[in-house]
């Protein structure tokens, strides 16, 4: 629940159809801004957090969390309604297929967007908690039809009362397996521990509820009517 | 090298240390590492891979279409070490590791070490281990339990050579030389789920954070994750070893005669179990337990708790074991039954598992709901003919076993 869900996009070149005896192998080449962005967004609607490995970061969250796990909470809800798109160290090399989402010779470390490109702000890892919270927020109000302030309070209040459930789960099922090793099926305590256990995975089960429908409160407002251009330079 | 280890005492020493090292984890250089691009360790020297039993460092065929060079593209700059031995290609882009104080592990690598220095004399002990030389030891621990899996269950060289003939003669061999399989056997050790990731999605089109075994056309698959193993507060490389141990068995038997993977799922989960267990039980919790903390180390400890299921009479039967078709249908506890029963099996009558790995991975055409009531015909033929007894006579004579057996500590 509080995490980051990434994607990892990675290029296909579209099949050519060729009749030919022989094919020429195809060099790798950077796509344009626009059609890296639209390839990497593919069908999701939401706005886009792109971040790019490095060779400090090497593939870790760190360039967006902040590390020991503490005050990452806000970061996570808020990426709910972002699609989180995790790109290679590579794609600083000219002829990356995605090269031109970071140009030039010293590129951010990840930038927000719309899906369409339009509104893109640029991030450095080394920033600070309300920065980036700033950011995301920006991003949202532009995207979505509601402010996002109340819909992150509410899952706030559901992630509260939610905190504890998985560690009773797990004390439950120890007890439950403990009882049937000592005890046997037939002991009086597993009826008891059963009923809980069954208690506590509905209410998991609702909370999950309450945070699908929390977020989808969140709407996206209506797509517009052509792509605005990037800012980014084009190949 | 297959041999029980772990203790209670040693456990308790790596759990606290491992609360403790989860902090400096968040604190640590997460820097990109840059390999060697040749090998330290043969310098490339044929002489030298031979000595290894290497057949390449790459360029090479990798899985279906694709080959090791469209796996480093799409990995993207990551550093990557190839490694083909006999039955195995080998990706890795696992990392420099610095071998931890616990003793079970710094055991593992003083033995690993002095067999791998027999063939390639420039290795030497050391406590942190470069990204070659982990390479250099999970080929030698793939290769070592390929070797262990054909010698327990008695499969001869070339009992797989020439399948096209045999199979003509009604032997149900498989489509090649790999237990069955046309290729070899595929694994993939990530450092960073960002690359097992663009792997996975990439040739297989599936999303996995933790690992994945895929069947491709021509040969099986595994590939993991370390970040995943760090994030779950099992950063050591030995749980990495145990979950590579079990899940590279499965491939085995998947893949046997090419059966579609008609293996009985307590036979696949239970030996993978059991060759993870006889690596180091104590990161062999997955599915059954899990919780790595002090307060419930005992989990991990099979043996009493399937005997207190025994006891009171709370264990999955033979016949509701047989019927399981899929990872969800087993319970946690189910697993340490699975593990038991296979752990019977495999001591009952060492001479008579050929036939058993046979009699289980008859290849199964059928799909869907006739695909699970095949397999389920198989294991009941597979009993009758292997131990003439029914599920519940296999089940009474298990449970003796386990009470003769098991002991409560």
């Amino acid at each position: 629940m509080l995490k980051l869900v990434w994607e990892y996009p990675v290029y296909t070149p579209p099949k050519d159809d060729h009749s030919g005896p022989t094919v020429a192998a195809k060099r790798r080449a950077a796509l344009s801004a626009a059609d890296a962005l639209a390839y990497i967004a593919g069908k999701d609607p939401r706005p886009l957090l792109v971040l790019r490995e490095c060779v400090n970061c090497n593939g870790t969250d760190d360039a967006l969390l902040n590390r020991g796990n503490e005050d990452n909470e806000r970061t996570f809800l808020l990426s709910r309604w972002f699609h989180c798109v995790k790109l290679p160290v590579d794609v600083l090399q000219a002829d990356h297929p995605f090269h031109n989402l970071f140009p030039g010779d010293d590129p951010e470390h990840m930038f927000f967007c719309a899906v369409d490109g339009s509104g893109r702000i640029a991030m450095e890892s080394e920033r600070s908690r309300v920065e980036l919270w700033g950011s995301m927020m920006q991003v949202l109000k532009a995207n979505y039809a509601k402010e996002p302030e109340e819909c992150v309070r509410k899952l706030e209040r559901v992630i509260d009362g939610f905190d504890d459930i998985d560690q009773r789960i797990t004390a439950l099922e120890k007890k439950i397996d403990d009882v049937l090793e000592s005890d046997g099926p037939e002991s009086h305590k597993l009826k008891k521990l059963q009923s809980e256990l069954e208690a506590a995975k509905r209410e998991r089960v609702e909370g999950f509820a309450a945070i699908d429908a929390a977020s989808a409160e969140l709407k996206l407002k209506k797509a517009k009517a052509a792509p605005v251009e990037t800012p980014t330079k084009r190949s | 090298m297959f041999c029980i280890r772990g203790g209670r005492r040693r456990a308790l020493v790596t759990l606290f240390a491992l609360c403790v090292s989860s902090f400096a984890h968040a604190r640590q250089d997460t820097s990109i590492e840059k390999f060697e691009a040749v090998d330290p360790y043969t310098k490339g020297q044929r002489e030298l891979m031979d000595r290894a039993g290497y057949v390449s460092f790459g360029p090479f065929h990798w899985a279906a279409e694709h080959s090791s060079e469209d796996l480093r593209k799409t990995l993207d700059g990551t550093p990557i070490v190839f490694i083909e031995t006999a039955h195995f290609r080998l990706a890795s882009t696992l990392a420099s590791y610095k071998i931890s104080e616990d003793q079970v592990e710094k055991d593992l690598f003083e033995a690993e070490f002095a067999a791998l220095r027999k063939k390639l004399p420039r290795v030497k002990p050391v406590t942190k281990v470069d990204p070659w030389l982990r390479a250099h030891l999970y080929a030698q621990r793939l290769e070592a339990e390929y070797a262990d899996f054909c010698q327990r269950f008695g499969i001869a060289d070339g009992e797989f050579a020439d399948v096209a003939t045999r199979n003509a003669q009604g032997a149900a061999l498989g489509m090649g030389p790999y237990l069955g399989q046309k290729e070899k056997f595929t694994v993939l050790l990530a450092q960073s789920r960002s690359a097992f990731s663009r792997y996975l999605h990439t040739y297989t089109g599936l999303e996995h954070p933790f690992s994945y075994r895929f069947k491709f056309s021509d040969g099986y698959f595994y590939g993991t994750n370390f970040e995943a193993f760090k994030e779950s507060n099992r950063g050591l490389d030995i749980a990495l070893y145990t979950s590579v141990a079990g899940a590279v068995v499965q491939n085995f038997l998947a893949g046997f005669r090419d059966s579609n993977g008609a293996v009985p799922e307590w036979f696949s989960y239970g030996l993978a179990h059991w060759y993870g267990r006889r690596i180091d039980a104590r990161w062999n919790e997955w599915n059954a337990g899990g919780a790595t903390n002090a307060d419930e180390d005992k989990q991990w400890m099979w043996e009493p708790r399937v005997l207190g299921l025994v006891k009171n009479d709370a264990s999955v039967s033979w016949e509701q074991m047989m019927h399981w078709t899929g990872l969800a249908d087993i319970k946690p506890r189910e697993h340490m039954i699975a593990w038991s029963r296979v752990d019977w099996l495999m001591q009952r009558k060492p001479e008579s598992l050929h036939e058993i790995l046979f009699a289980l991975t008859e290849p199964v055409a059928a799909q869907g709901a006739d695909r699970e009531h095949a397999r389920l015909e198989m294991q009941t033929r597979a009993q009758q003919k292997l131990w003439n007894m029914s599920p519940a006579a296999l089940d009474d004579a298990w449970r003796a076993w386990v009470l003769k057996t098991y002991s409560k500590k």
